[in-house]
């Protein structure tokens, strides 16, 4: 029966000392270690640590612990604006789609808002302007029409610029 | 609902249903295991609370989506480790003052200096780990998890967990070689 070697068998000798070999395997390790000194000793300082690690106090939980947990629990439920924490913290557990359609309808909302915005500012023909502060600029056949200055009050310079313009037409 | 044939599983499908009940059973059940785990990985009550809380916080949100394919504490430690470790990157490791010596004639008391003093050395030695070297002993020596359990929680393979347990033992023996 091939023996390992103490190479091999240290690099066993966490897991055998788990219990996490198969049974094979932990057979050729207690086969080593009944012959092995100095891989015996490498066992016992891995055992040595349990003692070490147990005397690790913890300390109780903290009383307030279970009520913070449950009031913001009932905030949840409640449906009160999550901060920017759960907010990214949420970015991250959604399911991708959720976020994707999102991101599409923002997207769509944008496009229709700036398309509305730049139809509404289209040349218009023959269109006298109805505006008490616009400039009409014509060409030959169409007016463009411009409220530029849609907030001029009394006194102001855009005011006076148009009053200026008014005059020279 | 103190009903111990209900499952954790049950209880936590009912949470994703809106049911508040359930998830104070759920907490009530499952904080004090959670609060060991992070007390012994940050040995620092705040930073243990805070990830307490979002743990639990973040199963709550969860729970609508929860399908009971994997039990519900693999589930519960994988919440839990994930916030160990992101938590982790985001703060400085905070580290322990020097255990004052302080004169003392009550019997037993040098071995309660002793006792300190060593908790103190493996908390110490504790901190300079890796933090997923820290958490695999963690759940190793304080949930008594197997290799395959701490997988699941730290979503990684079992020769991985050997890895991790095998370098973290190695570094806590050469700290605590002398004590």
């Amino acid at each position: 029966m091939k023996m390992l070697s103490c190479s091999k068998n240290r690099k066993s000798l966490d897991a055998y000392m788990d219990g996490e070999l198969s049974g094979r395997r932990q057979a050729a390790v207690e086969r080593h270690l009944a012959r092995c000194d100095s891989c015996r000793a490498a066992l016992n300082d891995l055992r040595d640590l349990k003692p070490f690690l147990s005397s690790l106090d913890v300390a109780p939980a903290p009383n307030y612990l279970t009520k913070r947990i449950l009031t913001e629990a009932h905030e949840q439920k409640r449906g009160k604006r999550p901060g920017l924490l759960w907010s990214c913290l949420e970015a991250l557990w959604y399911p991708s789609w959720v976020v994707k359609d999102a991101t599409a309808a923002a997207l769509i909302a944008g496009l229709t808002m700036g398309t509305y915005m730049g139809w509404s500012s289209f040349p218009t023909s023959g269109l006298e302007s109805r505006m008490t502060a616009s400039i009409a600029v014509s060409d030959d056949s169409n007016f463009y029409t411009f409220d530029a200055m849609s907030a001029a009050p009394d006194g102001s310079l855009e005011a006076a610029i148009l009053k200026q313009l008014e005059k020279n037409r | 609902m103190s009903d111990l044939s209900v499952t954790d599983e049950s209880l936590l499908l009912a949470t994703g249903r809106g049911d508040l009940k359930a998830f104070e059973e759920i907490v009530r059940r499952h904080q004090s295991w959670a609060w060991q785990i992070a007390y012994q990985f940050f040995g620092r009550e705040e930073q243990a609370a805070d990830v307490v809380q979002e743990a639990f916080i973040r199963l709550l949100r969860a729970s609508g989506r929860y399908q009971p394919t994997a039990k519900f504490r693999t589930y519960f430690y994988r919440i839990i480790s994930r916030l160990c470790l992101d938590q982790f990157k985001k703060k400085k490791p905070v580290k322990l003052e020097a255990i004052a010596d302080l004169p003392d004639q009550n019997p037993g008391a040098a071995e309660e200096l002793l006792r300190k003093e060593t908790a103190a050395s493996v908390r110490l030695a504790l901190d300079t780990l890796a933090p997923n070297q820290r958490l695999a002993i963690v759940l190793r020596y304080y949930e008594d998890l197997n290799y395959q359990e701490i997988a699941a929680a730290l979503e990684t393979t079992t020769k991985a967990v050997e890895r991790l347990l095998a370098r973290g033992r190695k570094h806590l023996r050469t700290l605590l070689k002398n004590r």
